[in-house]
């Protein structure tokens, strides 16, 4: 017993007491187009945004509202008014103090910029972003630390749009004096602070001693930008990165490689990729054609060859990692008997005198396997599907000004709720570029949605949301593939790197001011 | 891309033709015996054989294959990049297909494509050489400056410049490209054949006589044209094989469902490391009908050629 007893105790870390120093080395797959919190609109920027700026709140790795720059917070009984209590001793990183006008500032100014949705639910702000007034009035400031945000209508996933790095707070007179270069010049209130950035190649923080919260850990983040996946993932293997994404076509392979097979981290995200229908556009303006389309389909195949299994099957719209993901969802099933007669009885037994199907996607390599496997198991219920590959900012186009009737797309939700799902997805009201690129108008749906959005949080809420999803289902107007998971290899002395359903390898969106390394 | 491959020598350039020379194939059975030395040139035996295997593959892949090669198993039966074992000789790929049926199926759009090309290209080259070494002057030099300037261009790069044109890549878009970019080197050949023949008694004879041109031409100069025609004929179909693969691996050629070698090669890369017989069957096949159209087109030069024969 004591041979083993001491193997045990040698083998064993210390307690893990967080180390501080060092520089915590991961990559990118394109340089960030934008530091600037009101410009970004990608995740590559959001993950730099997130070290160097701090907004009012901040998600957990469980996706529980915690304070950042705000200390507390307290909801009016009509769910309409938020305050916010800033925290005292709150410095930018040029030295300055943080004042309640700086969340005014920012926010007034991020709603003209890139993301104004996130703005939208304040009241006044519609006016304010199509230059009708000159000021958002729902925001006021009241003394020097308290922020008083008045809604249009309840609206409970509010206190995420605030914790949202499009809400990050910014220095009014570095904006000014910066004026466009903010964006590559960005001074925030973050545990990080940029210290050099030589595009496409190297982007380095540095962390910021007088942080609100304390220093960080880490001395220094260094982002590489490596577009490669495969090169990522050999800089990886070399050391010479402490965390990375697994590339494509790796991801079982990693799994059984003794080197690389304890690193490996998978955990699911809040997306969810599928194929839609234009409602409006012949023949899918037949529900039975849609139905045929649905249960023809099997994602499974694609799930287990080209994605190895890593990422979940298909359950309802809702990702399963996402807050009120409803289990009694059903979608349909796959079951190309009942879609033989759902084509039969639409007039086309057998596909006879159906025209060929237009299929549009964007070009990946993913994309394009999944296309060639819907046009096999469409051929064989008898539908001919044409694959129209298109670049990124093509296939959008047409998806949203309704030429596509038969597409591939893929949604993330910005925040963990049903409502950026569903109501952005499948409301009439963002029919369109907004959302709603299946142009589903139904009046059922949009009364669950609307009621739902206004609820106060909680199971009543979800329910609603679960009503609405099952209804969109058995429409057929979308049919889920898989949901994403995010694919990771993190080193072993990587510690403090939380897993959050927001944050997905390369880019890990989680807050690196907790990261420390054990060596 | 075909011209590396299939320029012969022209009869300016005697350097090039000694030095290609060198590599005429072994010894012979010597004259007098014509069947005996083309049995005996081996390249030309191992061509043939290749050449005459995918043929054969090609044009009975439907009894061949032992599957669908479109069919995607789903549900249970499912088995996605096995390899190669008792049910899938040559294994599946990352969709369950069956292997073996997809590449069997796959060549013959390679084959087909090789060959329809080359029919297309050689006949418009055929004309231009045909008419340029044979009227001379302007008319030459004008048509051999064109082919000067086709040929100029980086050809892969070219093709998929002019593919681009077209709003939805496809075979029949590459089939164009390829063809109305191949000719040029048959047009040199021919051109170049026609100078020597001009001059023949032969046809000096036909235009006292007083036949008109173009039977003159087709009657008496075309003939004998035929074998540098088809030995640069027959390696063009080589190098248009290899270019509708390069075209089809960047996305630019046969779209599914239509497969081709290329295309395959495109999905297999992604699994190289994983599940290699994904790639390496498709290239494989690909690489073998290349050397045995090559293979055959050298030999037919040796063996059809008196200027190539060494005794």
């Amino acid at each position: 017993m004591a041979p083993g007893l001491l193997a045990a105790l040698l083998v064993l870390p210390a307690p893990a007491a967080p180390q501080p120093g060092g520089a915590f080395r991961l990559a990118f797959g394109t340089d960030p187009p934008t530091l600037d919190p009101a410009q970004a609109s990608d995740t590559t920027s959001s993950t730099v945004i997130r070290q160097i700026f701090d907004a009012l709140l901040e998600l957990d790795e469980r996706l529980e509202v915690r304070g950042a720059l705000a200390e507390r917070w307290a909801v009016s009984a009509d769910q309409r008014v938020y305050t916010f209590h800033l925290r005292a001793g709150v410095r930018f990183q040029n030295g300055r103090e943080l004042g309640a006008t700086d969340v005014k500032y920012s926010f007034e100014r991020a709603a003209r910029g890139k993301r104004p949705w996130v703005f939208e639910k304040i009241a006044g702000a519609r006016d304010f972003i199509r230059g009708r007034s000159p000021g958002i009035a729902g925001i006021r400031t009241a003394g020097e630390r308290t922020v008083e945000i008045t809604l249009d209508r309840p609206f409970a996933p509010f206190l995420y749009l605030m914790a949202y790095d499009a809400a990050s707070v910014v220095p009014r007179e570095e904006v000014a004096r910066r004026g466009a270069t903010f964006a590559s010049h960005p001074v925030g209130t973050g545990a990080f602070r940029l210290a050099e950035w030589r595009h496409d190649d190297e982007l380095v923080l540095e962390r910021f001693p007088e942080h609100f919260r304390g220093a960080p850990l880490l001395n220094r983040i260094v982002f590489r930008i490596i577009p490669a996946e495969i090169t990522r993932f050999n800089e990886y293997r070399t050391g010479n990165l402490d965390v990375t994404d697994i590339p494509t076509g790796y991801c079982r392979r990693v799994q059984r490689d003794p080197r690389t097979g304890h690193d490996v981290a998978i955990w699911p995200t809040l997306g969810t990729s599928a194929v839609r229908f234009n409602v409006e556009r012949p023949p899918f303006d037949d529900r039975r054609i849609r139905l045929a389309i649905a249960h023809a389909v099997d994602p499974r195949v694609a799930v287990r060859g080209l994605l190895e299994d890593c990422v979940s099957p298909p359950r309802g719209i809702l990702p399963p990692a996402m807050p009120g993901f409803n289990e009694r969802v059903r979608a349909l099933a796959f079951d190309p008997a009942l879609a033989r007669q759902l084509l039969a009885s639409a007039g086309f037994p057998g596909g006879l005198g159906l025209p060929r199907v237009a299929y549009y996607y964007n070009t990946t390599e993913l994309n394009q396997r999944i296309a060639e496997l819907i046009q096999a198991e469409l051929g064989e219920i008898g539908i001919r599907l044409e694959l129209r590959r298109l670049d990124w900012a093509a296939h959008i186009m047409l998806v949203d000004d309704g030429t596509a009737g038969f597409f591939r797309q893929g949604w993330i939700a910005d925040y963990p709720d049903p409502e950026n799902f569903l109501t952005v997805l499948f409301h009439s009201r963002n029919v369109g570029a907004a959302g709603n690129t299946s142009r589903y108008r139904n009046a059922a749906v949009d009364r669950l949605l609307d009621e739902a959005d206004a609820m106060p949080a909680g199971v009543a809420r979800f329910r609603r949301y679960g009503q609405a999803e099952q209804l969109i289902l058995d429409d057929a107007v979308w049919v889920s593939l898989y949901h994403y998971s995010s694919r990771a290899l993190i080193k072993p002395y990587v510690r403090g790197l939380e897993r959050s359903p927001l944050s997905s390898a390369p880019e890990f969106l989680a807050p690196l001011r907790k990261v420390w390394l054990a060596r | 891309m075909r011209r590396a491959a299939g320029e012969r020598p022209s009869p300016e350039t005697p350097e090039a033709r000694r030095g290609a020379d060198r590599t005429a194939a072994g010894p012979t059975a010597g004259p007098g015996q014509p069947g005996h030395r083309w049995r005996r040139h081996r390249g030309f035996v191992a061509g043939l054989a290749l050449v005459g295997l995918f043929v054969l593959a090609s044009a009975l892949a439907p009894v061949l294959a032992p599957a669908d090669p479109l069919h995607v198993p789903t549900g249970a039966e499912a088995a996605t990049l096995l390899p190669p074992g008792p049910h899938h000789a040559l294994g599946t790929d990352v969709l369950g297909r069956d292997l073996l049926s997809r590449v069997l199926y796959a060549g013959r759009v390679s084959l087909a494509v090789g060959l329809g090309v080359e029919l297309f290209a050689a006949t418009l080259g055929c004309l231009v050489g045909l008419l340029a070494g044979y009227y001379g002057g302007w008319l030459d030099a004008v048509l051999m400056r064109a082919t000067d300037v086709v040929m100029a261009f980086p050809s892969l790069v070219l093709a998929i410049g002019l593919i681009a044109v077209f709003e939805e890549p496809g075979l029949d878009k590459v089939f164009l490209v390829l063809g109305a970019l191949g000719w040029t080197t048959i047009a040199r050949v021919i051109r170049g054949e026609v100078l020597t023949l001009r001059g023949q008694e032969y046809v000096e004879a036909a235009r006292a006589v007083g036949v008109p041109d173009p039977v003159i031409l087709v009657r008496h100069v075309l003939p004998n044209c035929l074998g540098p025609l088809l030995v640069a004929a027959t390696i063009g179909v080589g190098g248009n094989m290899v270019a509708e693969a390069g075209l089809s691996f960047l996305g630019l050629g046969a779209q599914p469902p239509t497969i081709s070698w290329g295309a395959m090669l495109a999905e297999g890369q992604t699994f190289l490391t994983a599940a290699p017989w994904v790639a390496v069957f498709p290239g494989g096949a690909l690489l073998l009908a290349v050397l045995g159209v090559n293979l055959l087109g050298d030999g037919l030069r040796d063996l059809l050629d008196p200027r190539f024969r060494k005794w």
